[in-house]
């Protein structure tokens, strides 16, 4: 950024810091408040687009199946959430068994149901832990953007379940959003899926 | 006036429990929430306080930024989290570190404090000077004329970043617009006004536009 630009900024912004400036600041004062561990978290998850699109060989062969035929143990859909959302969103690692430490979390969406940005985090329930990770949007800002195709979709990011997700029941909570992509856990409309990772 | 009561009685954490048991533990959303509540008003008191004081660097836009963070960071601790009990109001505190911060730093500079500091504004009161006019009435003018023609997209973009200051994320959502389209406009709003600051004379079309520019923004600082 050239100094001209921060001066044509202020005029704008009659004297004051522009919203540019202060998204800036926030960055640095979270860098600094927030505990060390959470970067290496966003770093597994901004590493995860590539596996993502290797493992889609094996979520579409799950989804190729007769329709009738049972689900595998290894999917996760919404648990004890109601409203228009519940099942519109589902969890899966592989086709044919849960997640474990190591694997890439993919969203499955049904798009007949939910569009728009996909913004989505998780907090450990068993065993409890105050502690929110979010895997959307990234770091970097961004959340992948689901559009209205018809039927399920596998969304193009997943997520790598890095050594900081260990083994236990999360809750995800996932908010969908049209205008563009959102940290706020309270915006837009939702839902929430159980996601166990095992040993 | 009616703003300085609210602050007075009211907080961001008022029937917020959810709120104020995150941002006690620290959650991030919570942080960001309370940080982008405040932060304006805070950018406004700081730069009172650098006019108060007679401190004109302070109230430079770089130095005001520094503020802002080393604010937050006090503000943001675990200790002081831990020790905020959401009942009190929460921007009398905040500028309390701020007009600490400030003093500190005059003192550093070396400057007599004993006649200073009851000159500075109230920690207790809102900020005043929000939305000074420019110094240079040519400045004012140009600025005025050029936002009166922007397109709706564009004054749009103007208000969510520019007048309040909003994040990228709510400036989006607002607007209905992606974040490449949002940085795209604000480089269309800088661009734009800086064809009029030369095309009206202010800014020689050859010449820096900081080296020249910089006099009309320290005057309209202070």
């Amino acid at each position: 950024m050239s100094f001209d630009d921060d001066d044509l900024e202020g005029l704008l912004a009659n004297g004051h810091l522009s919203g540019r400036a202060y998204d800036q600041i926030e960055a640095r004062v979270m860098d600094r408040v927030l505990p060390r561990a959470r970067p290496s978290r966003f770093y597994w998850v901004m590493a995860a687009a590539l596996p993502a699109a290797a493992a889609l060989g094996a979520i579409a062969l799950y989804l190729n199946r007769p329709a009738e035929e049972s689900k595998p143990s290894g999917g996760f859909t919404a648990k004890g959430a109601e409203g228009p959302l519940a099942g519109a969103v589902e969890l899966r690692c592989s086709a044919d068994r849960g997640c474990r430490t190591g694997d890439t979390l993919l969203f499955l969406v049904d798009t007949n149901r939910a569009q728009g940005y996909l913004n989505a985090s998780a907090q450990r329930i068993e065993p409890p832990s105050s502690e929110r990770i979010r895997f959307f949007p990234t770091e970097g800002g961004e959340s992948p953007l689901v559009e209205a195709t018809g039927g399920m979709k596998v969304v193009e990011k997943g997520v790598r379940l890095g050594a900081s997700l260990g083994p236990g029941l999360y809750r995800v909570d996932v908010r969908w959003t049209d205008g563009g992509p959102s940290a706020d856990p309270s915006a837009g409309r939702g839902t929430s899926v159980e996601l166990k990772i095992d040993e | 006036m009616g703003l300085r009561f609210f602050e007075r009685v009211m907080t961001i954490f008022q029937g917020q429990p959810q709120l104020l048991d995150a941002f006690r533990r620290g959650e991030r959303w919570a942080l960001e929430q309370v940080y982008r509540a405040h932060v304006r008003m805070l950018d406004g008191y700081l730069r009172s306080l650098a006019r108060a004081g007679n401190a004109r660097e302070l109230g430079l836009s770089s130095s005001v930024a520094d503020a802002l963070q080393e604010v937050f960071i006090r503000a943001f601790s675990q200790t002081a989290r831990s020790a905020y009990d959401g009942t009190r109001p929460y921007a009398p505190y905040l500028r309390k570190i701020a007009k600490n911060l400030f003093i500190d730093q005059l003192r550093a500079q070396g400057r007599d404090l004993e006649q200073l500091v009851g000159t500075l504004p109230d920690a207790s009161e809102g900020a005043p000077g929000d939305g000074e006019p420019l110094a240079d009435p040519r400045v004012a003018s140009v600025l005025s004329t050029y936002l009166s023609t922007l397109p709706p997209p564009l004054l749009g973009v103007y208000e969510q970043r520019f007048v309040l200051g909003n994040s990228q994320e709510s400036a989006c959502s607002a607007l209905g617009v992606t974040r490449r389209r949002l940085r795209t406009d604000e480089e269309r709003l800088k661009s734009g006004l800086r064809r009029a600051l030369v095309t009206n004379g202010i800014l020689r079309g050859d010449l820096s536009v900081g080296d020249r520019i910089v006099r009309s923004v320290g005057s309209h600082v202070f």
